[in-house]
C-alpha cells in the first residue's frame, strides 16, 4: 500500500506546500511587472498544482477518523491538528480569492470587450 | 487554460469522454472490492465502502455515516452523470442553457475533490491504529481502485473545456451571451 501512502503525501503535504510557495512567488511585488514570462508560468503551475492540493479534505478525514476512534478509545487532539487545519483554511481562502480576483498583469494587454 | 491545450486537444470532447468512461469502469471494483479490514480483540471484519457506511450508521455515528456516504458514493456517481450530460450537451453544440451548464461544470469541479475523503480516511486509520494484538486496520485493494476512479474523474473534469458549451467546434461564439437581447 505504498501507492496509497505516496498519494496521501502528495495531496495533503507536497501539493499544498508547492501551491503555497507558488502563490507567494506570484504575489511578491514585481513578479508580474517583469517583462519575462515567469509570472504567467507561475500562475499556470499554481493552477496545475491546485487540483491535487486538498488539505481541507484531509482535515475532514482526520475529524471523521478521530470521531470514529473516539467511540472505542480515548482520543486527544494535538496542536499539530489545529495548525494543519489553520493552514488548510488559510490556503483554501487564499486560493479562492486568487482565482476569483486574479492580480492584474500590468505588462499584459487587457482584453477589450466587443 | 494553456495546460489543458497542451495535454488535451482543444475543442475535443474525446479525452473528457474517455477519462469519464475509465472512471465509470473503475468505480465498479471500487464499490465491490473490500477497502478496509479492521481487527478488534481478535475479531476481523472486512468492509466495502457501502458496508462501512452501514456499520457507521449502526454504531450511532449517523452524521459521519451521511458525510462518508455523500462524499464516497453520491458525489462520484453524480459527478460522472453530470460530466456525461455536459459532454452530451457540448457535443450537440451551443444551446441557450450554456450559463446554467457552466455553473454545473464549476460545481462538479468544486465537489469532486471531496470524494478523496474515504481514501484519506482509510490511509489515516491504517497509519494510526496500531494497538498491537488489540486492534489493527489494514487497507485493501478496493481503496486503490476508488482513488484511481476519483483521480480519473478529476482528470476528466480538467479535460472538459467549458468553452465548448458556448461556442461550436469551429470556435464561433454563437451562444454568447444569451441574456442580452439583440439591438
Amino acid at each position: 500500500m505504498d501507492l496509497l501512502a505516496i498519494w496521501v503525501l502528495v495531496c495533503s503535504t507536497l501539493a499544498p506546500t508547492a501551491l503555497l510557495g507558488l502563490l507567494l512567488a506570484v504575489v511578491l511585488p514585481g513578479t508580474l511587472q517583469r517583462k519575462t514570462k515567469i509570472g504567467p508560468n507561475l500562475i499556470r503551475a499554481a493552477h496545475a498544482v491546485a487540483y491535487w492540493a486538498i488539505p481541507e479534505v484531509q482535515v475532514l478525514a482526520i475529524i471523521v477518523a478521530l470521531l470514529r476512534l473516539g467511540s472505542v478509545v480515548d482520543v486527544r487532539i494535538g496542536a499539530g491538528f489545529w495548525f494543519y487545519s489553520g493552514m488548510s483554511i488559510s490556503l483554501f481562502v487564499a486560493w479562492r480569492s486568487f482565482v476569483l480576483r486574479p492580480p492584474q498583469d500590468s505588462s499584459a494587454q487587457t482584453p477589450s470587450l466587443p | 487554460m494553456n495546460l489543458r491545450r497542451r495535454f488535451f486537444c482543444a475543442g475535443d470532447l474525446n479525452s473528457a469522454a474517455a477519462f469519464s468512461a475509465a472512471a465509470a469502469v473503475m468505480l465498479l471494483p471500487a464499490n465491490l472490492l473490500p477497502v478496509i479490514t479492521t481487527e478488534t480483540s481478535g475479531i476481523s471484519r472486512t468492509d466495502t465502502i457501502l458496508s462501512g457506511v452501514v456499520e457507521l450508521w449502526h454504531r450511532g455515528l449517523r452524521a459521519i455515516a451521511v458525510i462518508v456516504f455523500v462524499a464516497s458514493i453520491i458525489i462520484p456517481f453524480f459527478k460522472l452523470v453530470g460530466l456525461a450530460w455536459l459532454i452530451f450537451k457540448a457535443h450537440r453544440g451551443p444551446g441557450t442553457k450554456a450559463r446554467r451548464l457552466t455553473r454545473l461544470y464549476a460545481a462538479l469541479d468544486f465537489v469532486g475533490r471531496w470524494s478523496m475523503l474515504d481514501v484519506f480516511l482509510v490511509a489515516f486509520l491504517s497509519g494510526v491504529v496500531r494497538f498491537g494484538a488489540f486492534s489493527s486496520v489494514e487497507p485493501r485493494s478496493g481503496i486503490i481502485a476508488f482513488a484511481l476512479a476519483v483521480v480519473l474523474t478529476v482528470i476528466a473534469t480538467h479535460a472538459f473545456d467549458p468553452k465548448l458549451l458556448w461556442r461550436d467546434h469551429a470556435g464561433t461564439p454563437s451562444a454568447f451571451p444569451t441574456h442580452e437581447s439583440p439591438a
